[in-house]
């Protein structure tokens, strides 16, 4: 998290090798970034960028989500299995035989999503999966995410959304100034007012409930503030 | 009055099949501040570009109902001077970029060369909006080499300039961090003060529960609900609507099936936190006069575990909360 | 906020440089009566000489290093092609042998004739290049637009060279997408070439589409609306000076290639 221009997407971009560090080292599972193509680092690293019409490029949802495994030469069976659970955690099921224009932008996001899914990095980042998403498209996020999780990937995201860090992730990062300045448990960075403020996020709102009634213990959900009333 | 007003409007994009708007009336008065959330797909942007006069100018497709714009039906307006009357800001800040100025400043000039306003006066007018939103510093830098949080910057400052009466804004805030989104809420709001009609289409429900006057939730293409924002955010519903609530509406209902409910359901922070502090004044003042009437303390904590109401959770019924009265 | 530059708007537009201050279409006659003044002339000594010329005025007017980088370039590529075929060709008027390469005789006649049409090929090829160096292509369209060009086609013209811009831009930024997605892009010829169609598909749609939007957002800004536009940036109209700088250069084109018919016609 972090404001725009903080280095956020220059940092994850680092972690995909599709920029090098000028100085020191990024080592993704042993192999040093700088000594390996983009492409070999994105293998194992997926980025999903924030436009997905810059990924985009097949004419239907299903052949750009076949596309990478196709890439890779993958065995048609395990293909199929890889394109199916991506289609089934990005819930585009029914898009399949569109062409990805046809689809509203928000699901567009998704389709692109789903094609880095399907080349089974052992990471992927999401860079603003959130922005312009509407209830349903959060929820689909949010499983998404779990689902990932229990398959093994590890998931980074950058977002603005304060309610959607809370409720997802277990470790937040917080950059300002093209630095780290804080990394931990989302209780202790958004009970930081240090952090916060110099981040410039804010507390999701139940937070900011608790403050200003001065309910202690680092609240951040509905029902431990329910409880402590 | 209404400066705006639907009246049955029914919309067919060519080549869809199903409506995007159907059977949508309501009429936006002036001054006010409008809020329209609700699932994608349902009808938002669509709603918009019919109060902008691009339905039925720019995009083809059918149009029944009547949309009435300060008086005139949509369908007479000339699209040019609509563009004066009607101020429209939208969510990708790239296109909204002329690419033909080579500063900040021009940028937001522009507007103005096309109304033909006197020099002196657009100097003095885009100096005002450039400090309103906070793009002083970026005057002379090219306005093609910008961020996405700062187009979208020129790009509200290159509307504002142009003093439109009402202005449309569909999703302004998605490229932004919280700051920026918090900066254009403030720039909204100011031009409210003013006096100015705005209609904005919005997912951020936290910014839009403290802002608008009023809400419209759209879905499929109709208006599932519409009213003050007050008396739309309470309301649980609006969840099976497609639309989000905002955490303190949450929190109300919450506490509410808690057993320890709050005077009303709260949609923002300032008015969460005085409703749990009115809760907790009276919580303690009937405290204060159960131990007035009960003097030994045994006494007391017997008389609160047993008596079926507390002022905390209401009256006790065979093991379950009901839900309580509200506190007096 | 910086008031200087919000108050440099007031003032007519100079960047305190003679040449550069020139009004556009005064540019424009000067630099295209001395290209077409080459032509007419078609001798090296002539031709060649106001290549220095310019550039010495690019050099003047700033941007001398953008100026001879193509400038030079042209010569190079040009001169070298026009005066090896002319050695090729042209053999019934060869008579004096300048030296000799690996048993190849260079003959002089030839020599000089390459030169004079390189003369004339780069003076004019320089003149356009001087001009469309020192003269943005905005104060061009303001120009025409004083002359009653529309402003529709004035945009078109400057948009289109942003989206020049902007398309290269984005080309890169999809090539990193497909790339971050582990499409290799590096390495053969093959490979590159491979890699290289995934980009295509985005790059035009998105071009399409932003029109759309683009449009719309134009329309917003009051683009359509007919009436007279304000310039904030304004150019100082051509002055009594520059009038008849630029009509004594035509007369000076003019007399030249009267001169140039006389003698053909003396002959």
């Amino acid at each position: 998290m972090g404001q725009n221009g903080a280095g956020k997407t220059t940092c994850v971009k680092m972690m995909n090798g599709l920029n090098r560090p000028t100085e020191g080292d990024v080592i993704i599972d042993g192999v040093n970034t700088k000594e390996k193509t983009t492409a070999f680092i994105a293998r194992m690293v997926g980025y999903v960028f924030q436009n997905p019409d810059e990924q985009i490029f097949n004419s239907t949802v299903i052949s750009e989500i076949e596309y990478m495994p196709r890439y890779f030469k993958i065995p048609e069976e395990e293909m199929k299995r890889r394109v199916d659970r991506a289609v089934e955690l990005t819930d585009i099921k029914k898009y399949l035989h569109t062409n990805p224009l046809d689809i509203p932008y928000p699901i567009r996001k998704f389709v692109a999503i789903a094609a880095v899914i399907a080349a089974k990095p052992r990471y992927i980042i999401l860079d603003e999966p959130t922005a312009g998403q509407d209830k349903h498209g959060t929820e689909t996020l949010a499983s998404l995410i779990k689902g990932l999780e229990e398959d093994g990937v590890t998931v980074l995201t950058i977002t603005h959304d304060m309610d959607f860090a809370v409720a997802n992730f277990k470790r937040i990062v917080v950059m300002a100034h093209k630095n780290v300045i804080a990394d931990g448990d989302p209780r202790d960075i958004f009970w930081n007012e240090e952090v916060v403020q110099e981040a410039r996020i804010k507390k999701p709102q139940i937070g900011e409930i608790a403050k200003k009634i001065g309910v202690g213990g680092k609240v951040l959900f509905c029902d431990e503030l329910v409880e402590r009333l | 009055m209404a400066f705006i007003e639907l009246k049955n409007a029914t919309y067919k994009y060519p080549y869809t099949k199903e409506p995007a708007l159907k059977d949508v009336s309501y009429s936006f008065e002036k001054g006010k501040f409008y809020g329209i959330i609700g699932e994608n797909g349902g009808g938002k942007t669509t709603l918009c570009n019919l109060m902008r006069g691009l339905i039925p100018h720019f995009y083809l497709g059918k149009l029944t109902g009547e949309a009435i714009i300060d008086g005139v039906d949509v369908r007479e307006w000339d699209t040019a001077e609509i563009s004066a009357q009607i101020g429209y800001v939208f969510q990708n800040p790239f296109t909204q970029i002329s690419g033909i100025k080579e500063t900040v400043f021009e940028e937001v000039a522009m507007g103005l060369e096309n109304l033909g306003v006197p020099k002196d006066e657009i100097l003095d007018r885009v100096c005002q909006v450039c400090r309103q939103l906070k793009i002083e510093d970026l005057i002379k830098n090219n306005p093609n080499e910008l961020s996405g949080g700062q187009r979208q910057r020129v790009a509200f400052a290159s509307i504002i300039v142009m003093d439109p009466e009402t202005l449309i804004i569909d999703e302004p805030t998605s490229q932004l961090d919280p700051e920026g989104t918090e900066d254009v809420f403030e720039i909204i709001h100011t031009l409210k003060g003013r006096g100015k009609t705005l209609v904005l289409v919005e997912h951020k429900i936290d910014l839009i529960a403290e802002y608008c006057d009023e809400i419209l939730v759209m879905q499929h293409g109709s208006i599932a609900a519409s009213g003050p924002t007050k008396k739309i955010l309470s309301d649980l519903s609006v969840l099976d609507k497609g639309a989000m609530l905002p955490g303190a509406a949450i929190f109300g209902h919450e506490m509410q099936r808690a057993g320890k409910p709050l005077r009303e359901i709260p949609i923002t922070v300032d008015e969460a936190a005085a409703l749990v502090a009115e809760r907790g004044k009276a919580e303690w003042q009937s405290r204060l006069k159960t131990r007035a009437l009960a003097t030994p303390t045994g006494l007391r904590r017997w008389r609160t575990l047993t008596s079926p109401y507390s002022p905390a959770s209401g009256w006790r019924l065979w093991g379950r909360t009901a839900p309580a009265r509200p506190p007096a | 906020m910086d008031m200087q530059f919000v108050n440099s708007f007031k003032s007519y537009q100079k960047v305190g440089n003679f040449w550069c201050d020139l009004y556009p279409l005064t540019k424009m006659i000067i630099c295209f009566s001395v290209g077409l003044s080459t032509i007419v002339v078609a001798d090296w000594r002539y031709g060649f000489a106001w290549c220095l010329f310019y550039f010495l005025f690019a050099a003047l007017a700033g941007c001398g290093k953008k100026f001879a980088k193509v400038f030079l370039v042209l010569f190079v590529v040009i001169g070298l092609f026009l005066t090896v075929i002319r050695q090729i060709g042209a053999r019934d008027v060869n008579t004096t042998v300048m030296f000799s390469l690996f048993g190849w005789k260079w003959h002089l006649e030839s020599f000089v004739i390459a030169m004079n049409i390189n003369s004339y090929m780069l003076g004019f090829a320089g003149a356009v290049l001087l001009f469309f160096n020192t003269t943005a292509m905005r104060d061009i369209m303001y120009s025409f637009e004083m002359l009653g060009v529309s402003h529709e086609t004035s945009f078109i013209m400057l948009s289109s060279m942003q989206n020049i811009i902007d398309l290269r831009k984005t080309s890169v930024t999809i090539l990193e997408s497909q790339k971050s997605r582990g499409i290799e892009t590096d390495g053969n010829v093959f490979l590159r070439i491979k890699a290289f169609f995934p980009t295509i598909g985005p790059l035009m749609l998105g071009a399409f589409s932003s029109t759309e939007e683009k449009s719309i957002a134009m329309d917003a800004r009051a683009f359509s609306v007919d009436r007279k536009h304000t310039y904030i940036r304004e150019l100082e109209p051509m002055t009594g000076k520059e009038k008849l700088l630029s009509a004594a250069f035509v007369v000076a084109l003019v007399a030249l290639l009267a001169a140039r018919i006389l003698l053909s016609i003396l002959k």
